[in-house]
């Protein structure tokens, strides 16, 4: 388990991390989501043991990545930008880590290089984006770690790639019960991937949950009502957003998609759909609620 | 259990390291082997090769070819060991070093070296081991390829010569650790590659010249204070070890105490502040800010001290120094800021750094002009003196030098003479006049001030103590002209007139006094006269007349009032004292040059000394040896 307890960071006066405290838990897939300057990435170096915290503490199942080596041996972290030894090829990558790494997978890896479409012996560097990300990730699949972190991944990666890594990424946590923390500011592409979302703004964690309990526990409603029925009428619904136009009447609501549809019905509309919100619309509503202006959040 | 899993695993991530990082560098270091091999053995192999080695049967005589090539050989390796190789080892530990550390100057590098299960110790010095290997083995390749070719040509004394070869660069390495570890340090201190290399550069090129501009200003400013600047010694190179590479070919063994114990001081700093290091400092300008203020303080200072003395050796007053040290100091800082800063956006935060700089250079001056604590008035006290070895370099010392080295066969250093005192009466004539010295300097200024001593020494006092201890002073050239109606001046004079012309002063440094009739071979006797052409006649003396000679010799020395200027324009005559060979002589068993010889048993050198004697000098009774046989005659 992923324990930050009054984590603190800071750069040159400005705190990327203030004082955030929430768990992970193992085998769990992860994601991060928030703004540019949100602390994501930061976080993800601070967990990889890259960075000491200025304050509070990270631990892994209870033990302190910094200077751990230990710890970090359970640990891959790929970041925005993967860097490689230079003149260096995927071979040598291998070879370096797998020196390094005492998980270090040799089928895994030959497996890996045989599903990606990656010439083992170019150089790295003069390789398209996406192919560096492809090779990190083909290292950090062979190197077996405990926990995988991934700094906006999908950059770069074609569609195809993107559908791969997140099947591959799930077998392993899926077979090893490998926990993955993915931080990515688009919520689209964490929404089929990931089981938890934490949103990070201005260094601290606006809001953590599960998955699907968020997107069960609210829906999106639209119906057609001639007339339309007073305002009182909707009340004993928990209606977050409400639009209105014409006979046409929007809203998101709290509570499970029979329930909504019974009290709706009740009101004998026209016609009458309950439709699942997408995750960047769980959070606009969620956000708006506690007060945040979401938009500019996530953009 | 668990620290044994610890080491075990500290271990193997230090051997990785190491492994991985000689892979990395077998190209650069194959460079290396290669380009001292080009300017090292092959070097010598082409020097010797093509020496010019004379075979004729007299010279093989006394000159064997193996001697031939043994001096050939040792010449060239001096000169390749200390400019060739030295350069390309200061050329290849900086590349080393920046190749082995520029990934803590790099964020993403960061990001792959430090998120590895790796402790940074290990990973720190498995890369400096990788860094030595790297400058070591194609030196000692080279080296040993040296050696082989001296065994190929049968050079004298083979074993004496590679086995100093070998020392030699073991000297070398030691210094090329404390250089790497150097830069190693830097790298850790530093956010960008090229910061690290500025400083670098930076403190090996300043801190020479600092330590030299402090010592400098003390011997203008501390009436008393005897500089003796040795530019090799290892003050100079203390904290500059790229300078120390060069120097590696010195004897001292303070210099490689000093290397030694700064690698290790080295290598746990550096250890200890990477460890502590933040790797979100890549690319930013530095680290950690001490490293920073004192390089940024050595640089300032450096600046400060250029103009300064580029002013005041142009019109020589203090003011023009101090106004150059402000404006060079400033400019310097500046210069540094705006490097290290990359602009001037900190340089109105920097001026903090400048203030303290200001701050420690007043401190200084002001503690050097007031006297350092008592420096300028401290004295030994009489019965703590054994001896004192006073100069005086105002006069002429006619007869000869009032001092005198011997030398064995080799030209080794047997024992130096200087006038020396010891009878109680004189110890206290010197502490008098000492005193006095002192009381003048303060007489002419106080606090003291640069322009009042630039010339050469004046007055030297040594005093050997009891206790084996030296205690040692000198005061430079006094402008005295300025002081000529000053009774003061007049009694300072007086009192050293004193002191030179005592019996003991005369004897104690002369070679005359320490000869014995029996080491005379001949004298010759030289007519300078401007209007006769300069003509020279050696004459032997029986035993009677060397005897008479060094007896008149000596008598006029006593006699002769030291601090009196003789009228040199008048007609001279040379008379040389020709000991021995050309000066190469077996002392007699129990003389006095004997007893200064001590064990030594062979022949020894002394100087030939001539005695130059004027018209005017009829009544030295020396000429009236010389006339009366025959031998002082213009027509001589």
């Amino acid at each position: 388990m992923i324990e930050a307890n009054q984590l603190t960071k800071r750069f040159d006066g400005i705190t990327a991390l203030d004082q955030i405290s929430f768990q992970i838990q193992s085998g769990s897939i992860f994601g991060l989501v928030g703004s540019n300057g949100a602390g994501k990435s930061t976080f993800l170096r601070t967990l990889a043991g890259i960075y000491q915290p200025d304050g509070g503490r990270i631990t892994l199942d209870g033990e302190i990545p910094f200077e751990n080596p230990t710890v970090k041996a359970r640990i891959f972290f790929i970041p925005d930008y993967p860097y490689f030894i230079p003149q260096a090829s995927l071979d040598d990558m291998a070879a370096f880590y797998s020196r390094l790494y005492p998980n270090w997978n040799q089928e895994r890896y030959e497996a890996c290089c045989g599903m990606f479409p990656i010439n083992r012996k170019a150089r790295i560097g003069n390789m398209s984006k996406g192919m560096q990300r492809q090779v990190a990730l083909i290292c950090a699949i062979a190197a077996q770690p405990d926990l995988l972190l991934m700094d906006e991944i999908f950059d770069g990666l074609d569609p195809v790639m993107r559908q791969l890594l997140k099947r591959i990424v799930g077998s392993e946590v899926v077979d090893r019960g490998m926990t993955v923390v993915i931080a990515s500011h688009n919520l689209r592409e964490l929404e089929d991937f990931c089981d938890h979302v934490g949103l990070f703004h201005r260094g601290g964690v606006l809001f953590e949950r599960e998955l699907d309990a968020l997107k069960l526990g609210i829906n999106k409603v639209q119906a057609v009502f001639q007339p339309l029925p007073e305002p009182d009428a909707f009340q004993g619904l928990d209606i977050l957003k409400t639009e209105v136009r014409g006979s046409l009447v929007s809203f998101v609501a709290r509570g499970t998609k029979e329930q909504i549809l019974e009290r709706i019905n009740a009101l004998h509309p026209v016609f009458a759909e309950v439709l699942p919100l997408t995750l960047e619309e769980v959070f606009i509503s969620e956000m708006e609620v506690a007060g945040y202006d979401i938009e500019n959040i996530l953009n | 259990m668990t620290s044994r899993t610890s080491s075990t695993n500290w271990k193997h991530a230090f051997a990785e390291t190491y492994r991985w990082s000689i892979k990395r560098n077998r190209g650069m270091m194959a460079l290396f082997a290669t380009l001292l091999f080009l300017m090292f053995p092959a070097v010598v192999l082409f020097g010797l090769a093509n020496a010019n080695i004379r075979t004729d049967s007299m010279t093989l005589e006394v000159y064997p070819i193996s001697e031939q090539y043994a001096n050939v050989f040792g010449d060239i390796v001096r000169y390749t060991m200390l400019l060739t190789v030295s350069s390309l080892c200061v050329l290849f530990t900086l590349l080393f070093a920046v190749q082995l550390f520029r990934y803590m100057h790099n964020k993403r590098s960061t990001d792959l070296f430090h998120a590895l299960p790796v402790q940074r110790s290990a990973m720190l010095l498995g890369r400096v081991l990788a860094g030595l290997t790297a400058l070591y083995v194609p030196l000692l390749l080279n080296t040993g390829i040296t050696a082989l070719i001296a065994l190929s040509f049968d050079i004298k004394d083979k074993g004496v010569q590679i086995g100093g070869l070998f020392l030699q660069v073991l000297g070398l390495m030691l210094v090329l650790a404390a250089a790497f570890l150097f830069c190693v340090l830097m790298a850790v201190c530093s956010g960008t590659t090229l910061d690290m290399v500025l400083s670098v550069i930076g403190v090996n090129l300043s801190f020479p010249i600092l330590v030299y501009s402090c010592i400098y200003l003390i011997g203008c400013l501390l009436p008393g204070f005897s500089p003796s600047i040795d530019l090799g010694s290892t003050l100079f190179v203390a904290l500059a070890p790229f300078v120390g590479i060069f120097l590696h070919t010195t004897n001292s063994s303070t210099f490689f105490v000093w290397w030694a114990i700064l690698t290790v001081f080295l290598a746990f700093l550096s250890v200890y502040l990477y460890r502590k290091r933040k790797s979100e400092t890549a690319e930013n300008t530095f680290a950690f800010q001490i490293p920073k203020g004192l390089i940024r303080f050595l640089i300032t200072a450096v600046g400060g001290f250029s103009l300064g003395y580029m002013l005041y050796w142009y019109y020589s007053s203090t003011a023009n120094f101090l106004i150059g040290m402000l404006l060079g100091s400033f400019a310097a800082h500046m210069v540094v800021e705006a490097i290290y800063s990359r602009g001037f956006t900190r340089m109105k935060r920097s001026l903090a750094g400048y203030a303290v700089f200001l701050g420690a250079f007043v401190i200084f001056y002001g503690v050097v002009a007031t006297g350092a604590f008592g420096y300028v008035d401290r004295m030994p006290n009489l019965e703590d003196i054994e001896s004192v070895t006073f100069e005086d370099y105002t006069y002429y010392q006619e007869f000869g030098s009032d001092h005198f080295t011997i030398q064995g066969e080799q030209y080794e250093s047997l024992a130096e003479q200087n006038p020396k005192l010891c009878q109680k009466e004189n110890l206290e004539k010197v502490l008098t006049f000492h005193q006095a010295v002192i009381d003048f300097q303060k007489e002419m200024g106080f606090p003291f001030s640069m322009n009042r001593e630039t010339g050469g020494i004046q007055y030297q006092f040594v005093y050997h103590l009891k206790n084996g201890d030296t205690f040692r002073r000198e005061y430079r050239n006094t402008r005295f002209e300025e002081f000529d109606t000053d009774s003061a001046v007049q009694d300072l004079q007086e009192q050293s007139a004193s002191i030179v012309n005592s019996e003991e002063y005369k004897t104690s440094g002369n070679l005359l006094f320490y000869l014995e009739p029996e080491e005379i071979s001949e004298i010759e006797v030289e007519n300078y006269d401007e209007h006769s052409e300069m003509a020279s006649k050696t004459y032997r003396l029986n035993d009677m007349q060397k005897k008479e000679l060094l007896e008149a010799l000596r008598q006029d020395t006593l006699n002769m009032d030291i601090t009196g200027h003789e009228d040199y324009s008048a007609r001279l005559t040379g008379l040389t004292l020709v000991c021995g060979n050309d000066g190469l002589l077996q002392p007699k068993e129990g003389g006095r040059l004997q007893e200064l010889a001590g064990e030594y048993q062979g022949k020894i050198w002394v100087p030939v000394n001539q005695y130059v004697l004027t018209e005017k000098q009829n009544d030295l009774q020396v000429v009236q040896f010389l006339k009366k046989l025959g031998w002082y005659t213009p027509e001589n």
